[in-house]
């Protein structure tokens, strides 16, 4: 009897050293006299499925009326009122998560990693532009995109920049978009959200550094058009060499060009290409065009060299690269963590020749990524080279498809146009 | 003329597969739902973060209560500070720097905790207090009509615990709803 | 629209515009000042109230500092909300400041727009731009290029070589390859070169313990080699705490542990830790005086506040151990340190803070230079062999299965000798002088408390809820036996010869043949056990948690030949020396003559 008694209470501390041991509770579920019932932990819900799904609603009929009323309407008055109505939505009411310019990082994490998932929103809002310009051109940038609404209703006395000058800093977007890439396939950041100069102003909070460079940005943007959308975009890259494909574009006149070079300042980004008649081709051309072509491999391999020396400083960016190169010098000097990632890790259990081993491996894609880096900027150089010497024929004034944003003002400025209207 | 027209259609056919099939790769291993960031609070380790990591300038992450776990305790490790002379609401004595939480007496020995979401900032102070001293059942959640739910939220960034994940908007809230397991 | 009605629609315009702009700069300033402001005014840290705070705890009854404390901070959160209501606010302001002025400006500017002059007309040679443009893409690229290789150069590599690091953290197994390998092709930095020498000349092998001198004296918890044994003779059998009898002396412990004694020579050890501090303490074991008390304090990586452990763990429940120089102890917060026996600081490190959730409570054991932890958490289960020397870790082996809270014993198989812990599911045996696993053998559940026993090449593994397993060691080691009718949850078991002694938390006592597991005698006592039972003199030592000793024959027979009563609560194992056994109680520690 005794035995079964101690049996029973063994088991009952048993029972309690188990629970213990899974729930460290301390304390029980007190027992109320009063009737009173816990109440269930009230959270507020997110917004749910259906305004996402109202949001690629609005993004492809956004899309769609842009398209129309540029390229058949003609109506510089949509791209504003439009624009408008894009930042008030996508800006201000939705507050500017997720854009087609951040969406560049999720779209190469997932092609990258194939664990990463996608929500529909980031692949409609990473593609569709990009279908869009190739039968349009980039009409999304004249105003579905609140970046560009933003700066297009701030432009106020458009000064036009050498050629030269925007050359060099249109290397900037492609820096931009191969380094963007290059951090978030290897999960270190994503820069482009990091230092999205805008999304501050939707949201009425930022940091002050951020908040300076927007509207640094908006003032630059009154005399310098759409600086953001010019020496920044990284998506700008790629819809600008879709769009210089497009299937359909729009034009500065409705039927023939008169050649009245009316419209020759009209255009704040400096996208439209003049007539080349009196122009003739130059006679060693040729040979530097075959000089240059033959040389890209040559460049692009430099590039690729001199990138991939820099893989190191690179993956600083990543931070369990840098809680391992911190560990590693803790236990060099053997001192006391001093970061809170360094005392988290230290509490974790993990070992630090895992730690190491993972950011080796990380090290490792870094080299390899700016390797590829290199390599593709070298390209961009060789094809910059070029485009720079290349005669284009040119018998009309015509927007350059890679650079025209859209944005309709040329339109007023084409007297047969007046004649129509 | 003819060729130069070849090679256009030729380009824009291959930009359009391109882009078809970078949509098609990506829609086969998509999702039909959202994501929104949460907080793992099993991984949490209330290094305090969150109250001035977030892009917001009070933070979408504040703490909830699962009244479940909670021991209903008088000396309340997450109320109160650890040197805590007396038992009252007193400034002195309180953890909460905005003194978010509310403390009710509901029937001898007990006490109910409750939380000003308006007034918490999410500094994971009374978190750190009841993991240390209570039953954990004080957390920090994002709280997603507050949160932006940002491509790249900028406290997962600066997690030292990883303990940011993103979760899909039917199961927005990683609540402890029982014991460690 | 007439021209007047023009020229009054612009002048609007051009008011409102100018009311706008000075509107949006004063609201930016009244912003930048309030952000500003912001700043400063965190209830998060706020330094006055934190002084005031500090103050109040030296006079606790000081009402008038309390009413204090509370104004101030209900000024400084009602400052930091409302600042942050005026940013919501000010933004909103400006925001529409910005919307006035940029449709006012549009329309005033509309009215001022002059036709364009085309006359006259900026010749642009084609070919010449071109060129510019090259050379521009040149000029730009070129600096990118230079300034990249000027930096190449300039920058040495500060960059730590994971891979190696990674490799040497992780030299458990690869110990033996870089000793047959001596020309490692590894590239190695500044960082690495002192690693990879310790690593090399560390493969020599150790010396051998000293058995002599580790069995005539009690190095670690439950003695020598950690398997419950004492080799002393004439062993104290009658004593009586209350009154003193045979008691020749008792002290009070400053700080509480759960830690058992620990002897060389004339020196005894104990640890003691509270949520604030962990102490070691040296006793000079004739008079019982406390030779020095010294913290392990500043340790690097030791963490602010102790993890949470119950009441019955505590943060001071590992023994320490001794190699007759130095002294070794490890803390519930992962806190190792090692002292010389004046009381000098050799060195201390910490090991990461356990998670476990009872707390760390396995007891350090020797191994010649090696210091063996075993080091369970519940995300990874380590056996570490640390250098005796200056702490660093010389091998780290992760276990396979759970979480364990008992200690390792060392067994000598042949001439060398292995470390054998308990955890679930395996028992398992590693080289003490690389880390390598020599053997495992899966026969144990649950959460387990109990360190191995062995005899005659027997090892005994049990664990209260599972089995009791005997093993026989040999090359590849198998179960001999097995028993489930007496198994222990605290107490480790111990073995002699033929005997082996299971004690259990209700209070049973079984003594088994070692040979085939049946039972020779069962005894039930009313109160259970915690403290582990010591083979003495031909004789049981089994102390209950009320601190009365059975003193049992060690024999086929059930023989009981005294119960001397302590006078206090133990759950320690006691310490036995030449006439001597000392008993940590609940706060005294007692030397038995």
């Amino acid at each position: 009897m005794i035995k079964a008694y101690k049996i029973a209470i063994s088991f009952l501390i048993f029972l309690l050293f188990s629970a213990l041991g899974f729930a460290q509770q301390r304390f029980p579920k007190p027992d109320f006299e009063s009737g009173y019932v816990p109440p269930e932990t009230q959270v507020p819900s997110a917004n749910g499925v259906w305004m996402e799904y109202l949001d690629v609603f609005i993004f492809i009929l956004l899309l769609s009326l842009f398209s129309y009323f540029i390229l058949k309407k003609r109506s510089r008055k949509f791209v504003i009122w439009g624009g408008v109505f894009s930042v008030v939505y996508f800006g201000f009411f939705r507050e500017g998560c997720v854009c087609s310019i951040g969406a560049i990082q999720n779209v190469a994490l997932a092609l990258y990693d194939s664990s990463f998932v996608l929500p529909l929103t980031v692949i409609v809002f990473f593609l569709l532009p990009l279908f869009f310009t190739l039968f349009f051109g980039r009409t999304f940038c004249a105003g579905v995109c609140m970046f560009g609404a933003l700066q297009e209703v701030v432009i106020y006395k458009p000064v036009k920049i050498s050629s030269w000058l925007q050359k060099a800093l249109g290397a900037i977007p492609y820096l931009y978009l191969t380094f963007a890439i290059l951090f978030a396939v290897t999960g270190a950041d994503f820069i482009i959200c990091k230092y999205d100069p805008f999304v501050g102003f939707f949201r009425f909070s930022t940091s002050p550094g951020m908040f300076a460079f927007g509207v640094g940005l908006l003032l630059l943007g009154m005399f310098v058009a759409r600086p953001y959308c010019r020496f920044i975009c990284p998506y700008g890259v790629l819809l600008s060499w879709v769009s210089q494909i497009s299937v359909k574009h729009l034009t500065i006149t409705p039927t023939d060009c008169i050649q009245c070079k009316l419209c020759e300042d009209a255009c704040p980004v400096d996208a439209i290409a003049k007539p080349s008649e009196n122009v003739k081709p130059e006679s060693k051309g040729t040979r530097r065009l075959i000089f240059i072509f033959v040389l890209i491999p040559v460049f692009m391999l430099l590039f690729g060299f001199i990138t991939s020396r820099f893989y190191e400083p690179l993956s600083m960016v990543h931070p369990q690269v840098r809680l391992a190169e911190e560990i590693a010098l803790e236990k060099k000097i053997n001192t006391k963590p001093a970061s809170v990632e360094a005392v988290a890790f230290n509490s974790s259990g993990m070992n630090s020749a895992e730690l190491f081993k993972l950011a080796n491996e990380i090290r490792i894609t870094f080299y390899r990524g700016s390797w590829i880096a290199g390599l593709f900027l070298g390209f961009i150089f060789g094809l910059a080279l070029l485009q720079s010497s290349r005669f284009k024929r040119n018998t009309i004034y015509t927007p350059d498809k890679g650079s025209c944003v859209g944005c309709a003002r040329c339109f007023r400025h084409c007297p047969v146009e007046r004649k129509e209207g | 003329m003819d060729r130069r027209k070849f090679l256009k259609t030729g380009f824009q056919a291959a930009a359009f597969i391109s882009i078809a099939s970078v949509g098609g790769y990506l829609a086969h291993q998509t999702l039909n739902d959202e994501l929104v960031w949460q907080i793992d609070p099993y991984k949490c380790t209330q290094c305090g973060r969150c109250a001035d990591s977030c892009v917001l300038s009070q933070s979408a992450v504040k703490c909830v209560h699962v009244y479940k776990m909670c021991g209903y305790c008088d000396l309340c490790g997450g109320y109160f500070v650890p040197q805590a002379k007396e038992l009252n609401t007193g400034a002195e004595n309180q953890l909460c720097p905005t003194k978010a939480l509310k403390r009710t007496f509901v029937e001898k020995p007990y006490y109910k905790y409750e939380i000003d979401e308006a007034l918490c900032i999410g500094c994971a102070k009374c978190v750190k207090g009841c993991e240390a001293f209570g039953n954990g059942s004080l957390h920090l959640q994002v709280v997603q009509s507050i949160c932006k739910n940002c491509n790249q939220c900028s406290i997962a960034k600066v997690c030292p615990s990883d303990a940011f994940v993103r979760v899909p908007t039917n199961k927005a809230y990683l609540l402890k709803s029982g014991w460690k397991g | 629209m007439t021209l007047e009605n023009k020229n009054i629609i612009k002048a609007i315009a051009k008011t409102i515009t100018i009311v706008s702009l000075a509107f949006i700069v004063i609201v930016s300033v009244i912003l930048i000042l309030n952000y500003i402001r912001l700043q400063s005014v965190s209830p998060e840290s706020n330094k006055v109230v934190e002084h005031l705070i500090i103050k109040l705890s030296e006079n606790s009854e000081d009402e008038q500092l309390k009413t204090q404390i509370r104004s101030l901070d209900l000024i400084t959160r009602k400052a930091f909300f409302s600042t942050h209501t005026q940013l919501k606010a000010g933004a909103l302001l400006l925001l529409s400041g910005v919307i006035i002025f940029l449709l006012s400006f549009k329309i005033f500017h509309s009215f001022s727009l002059k036709n364009n002059d085309h006359s006259k007309e900026i010749k642009t040679d084609y070919w010449l731009t071109k060129s510019k443009e090259r050379f521009w893409i040149f000029f730009i690229s070129g600096l990118f290029v230079c300034s990249a290789f000027l930096l190449m150069f300039l920058s040495g590599s500060a960059y730590t070589d994971f891979k190696t690091l990674a490799e040497i953290s992780n030299h458990t197994q690869k110990n033996q390859e870089i000793k047959k390998d001596s020309s490692i092709k590894i590239a190695t930095t500044d960082t690495i070169q002192p690693l990879i020498e310790d690593t090399i000349k560390e493969t020599a092998a150790l010396p051998l313990p000293d058995e002599n001198a580790i069995s005539s004296n009690w190095p670690n918890f439950r003695g020598p080699n950690g398997l419950g044994i004492s080799y002393h003779k004439n062993i104290p059998t009658d004593w009586d705490g209350k009154s003193g009898k045979n008691i020749l002396w008792k002290i009070a412990l400053p700080l509480h542990g759960y830690n058992s004694p620990v002897i060389w020579g004339d020196y005894l050890f104990v640890t003691g830790a509270n949520a604030n501090k962990r102490e070691v303490y040296c006793i000079n074991r004739h008079s019982g005086k406390l030779l020095w008390a010294k913290a392990a304090d500043n340790i690097p990586g030791s963490p602010a506040a102790a993890p949470k452990v119950t009441e019955d763990t505590g943060l001071a429940a590992s023994s320490v151990a001794t190699d007759g120089k130095q002294v070794y102890a490890i803390f519930g917060n992962g806190d190792i340190i090692c002292f010389d026996f004046k009381g000098t600081r050799i060195w201390a490190k910490n090991l990461g803070v356990p998670n476990n959730h009872y707390g760390h409570s396995s007891s350090l054991i020797l191994y010649s230079q090696r210091l063996i932890v075993q080091y369970d958490h519940n995300k990874a289960r380590n056996i570490i062999g640390l250098d005796t020397k200056d702490g660093e870790v010389r091998w780290n082996t992760t276990r396979p299965g759970k979480i364990s809270w008992s200690s390792p014993s060392m067994i000598k198989k042949g001439s060398s000798y292995q470390v054998v812990v308990n955890n679930e599911p395996f028992v398992a045996a590693y080289n003490p002088e690389n880390g390598k696993e020599l053997w495992k053998i899966e026969c144990l559940s649950g959460e387990i408390g109990p360190s191995p026993a062995y005899a005659n090449g027997i090892i005994f593994a049990v664990n209260e809820y599972a089995k009791l397993a005997a093993i026989q060691l040999e090359n590849s080691p198998k179960i001999l036996w097995e028993n489930n009718d007496f198994l222990s949850e605290v107490a480790s078991p111990v073995a002699m010869g033929e005997y082996l002694i299971v004690p259990t938390s209700s209070g049973e006592v079984a003594c088994y043949n070692t040979k085939d597991g049946t039972i020779f005698w069962q005894h039930e006592f009313d109160i259970g056990f915690y403290s582990s039972p010591i083979i003495a003199d031909g004789k049981i030592y089994l102390i209950n948690r009320d601190g009365v000793m059975h003193i049992m024959k060690l024999d086929k027979i059930f023989n009981l030949i005294s119960e001397p009563k302590l006078g206090e609560k133990t759950d320690c194992t006691p310490a036995f020396a030449k006439e001597r056994i000392y008993i940590r109680g609940q706060n005294n520690l007692y030397c038995i003559k």
